[in-house]
């Protein structure tokens, strides 16, 4: 079969030319203009981010942090520092089936009346390189790509890269 | 593509100067894309008109274009997809068969004042025409432009086995089309 092939082939490449078509005289020399012309008014489409599934979490933990602290604040009560959990302690489970029940809309809010102290005050999890990310970032990306909390907390990484670049 | 116009497309994107990389992409690759349109839809009025989606395209998506890929290679598949796409919807205009869309691209090949092929030449055109589109650019890709195998499955992200088997597929359908008429 291969030899067949390769006889055809063989056969075929007499024809071969590469000069078989006329292009209008002085078709590639307006090409460049006319297309920059065109895409004058076209919107680029936005880049999608990439983020890490660590990242959501970071953001997960500190929205949970925020709500918590505001929830604490409004009903006044102190606990004691062994009523406290740190972020270790807390359950990445926890930490989802909480983001899944909650209102996305409270959560988004309750970030963004974070302040940097709110968000340095808890940050000792985090490395120091860690530490210099801002975190207007994870808040910006979740507003940017109006993701819900299910989408962010359910994607695998790896798909959710893909995805990104697919899209 | 001269390494220094990638590097320049390069640089631009990690600037996201996108308009600049856009000039700079549109300078070096609009002819080679041209072509590669032009060997699938063979007329010109629609090579222009595919050639205009395609880079409509590549400037809508530079913002969101990965790097994982040549740029070359990421411009080829937009090219490649708007083709097929657009082969897709021309053929069920033209021909209910392929014999038929044979009989039809070698007529107006035949009078079109751009194809500077003798009547052989004018059959092989017609019968590469009559494959089906994705057949057709892996004998395109193949056959005029000499890819290798692996560059060709990178470009139409799928495995060299299948292209290989496309390929002989693509010969022998050719084969039968010219023998035949």
């Amino acid at each position: 079969m291969m030899n067949e092939n390769k006889h055809i082939e063989e056969q075929l490449e007499g024809l071969k030319r590469d000069d078989l078509f006329n292009v209008p005289e002085g078709y590639f020399d307006q090409m460049q203009q006319r297309i920059l012309q065109q895409i004058q008014d076209i919107p680029q489409e936005r880049k999608a981010k990439v983020i890490s599934l660590q990242n959501m979490m970071r953001v997960a933990a500190s929205i949970l942090f925020a709500v918590g602290l505001s929830w604490t604040m409004q009903h006044q009560i102190e606990p004691t520092q062994s009523q406290m959990a740190t972020f270790e302690e807390v359950e990445t489970k926890e930490m989802e089936n909480y983001l899944l029940e909650y209102d996305e809309e409270d959560i988004i809010t309750a970030y963004a009346e974070m302040t940097n102290e709110d968000v340095e005050d808890d940050s000792s999890w985090l490395t120091e390189d860690e530490k210099e990310e801002n975190n207007d970032v994870y808040f910006e990306y979740i507003l940017d790509e109006e993701l819900s909390i299910e989408e962010i907390l359910q994607t695998d990484p790896e798909l959710f890269e893909e995805l990104c670049i697919a899209c | 593509m001269t390494a220094i116009s990638e590097v320049d497309i390069q640089n631009y994107l990690t600037k996201k100067q996108y308009e600049k990389a856009f000039n700079k992409l549109l300078q070096v690759y609009k002819e080679r894309i041209y072509w590669q349109i032009r060997k699938m839809v063979l007329h010109h009025e629609d090579a222009n008109d595919v050639s205009q989606n395609v880079w409509i395209k590549a400037w809508k998506g530079l913002p969101k274009f990965s790097r994982r890929s040549a740029i070359y290679t990421w411009l080829y598949r937009i090219a490649h997809n708007e083709s097929i796409t657009y082969l897709n919807k021309q053929r069920m205009k033209i021909a209910d068969d392929s014999e038929q869309y044979f009989q039809t691209t070698y007529a107006n090949l035949q009078s079109d004042a751009d194809f500077r092929g003798d009547e052989i030449e004018a059959k092989l055109q017609a019968a590469i025409a009559s494959l089906p589109p994705k057949q057709q650019a892996v004998f395109n890709m193949k056959y005029f432009e000499e890819k290798k195998y692996q560059e060709m499955a990178d470009i139409l992200q799928t495995s060299v086995g299948a292209l290989k088997a496309s390929y002989h597929h693509a010969v022998k359908k050719i084969e039968q089309f010219i023998k035949g008429n």
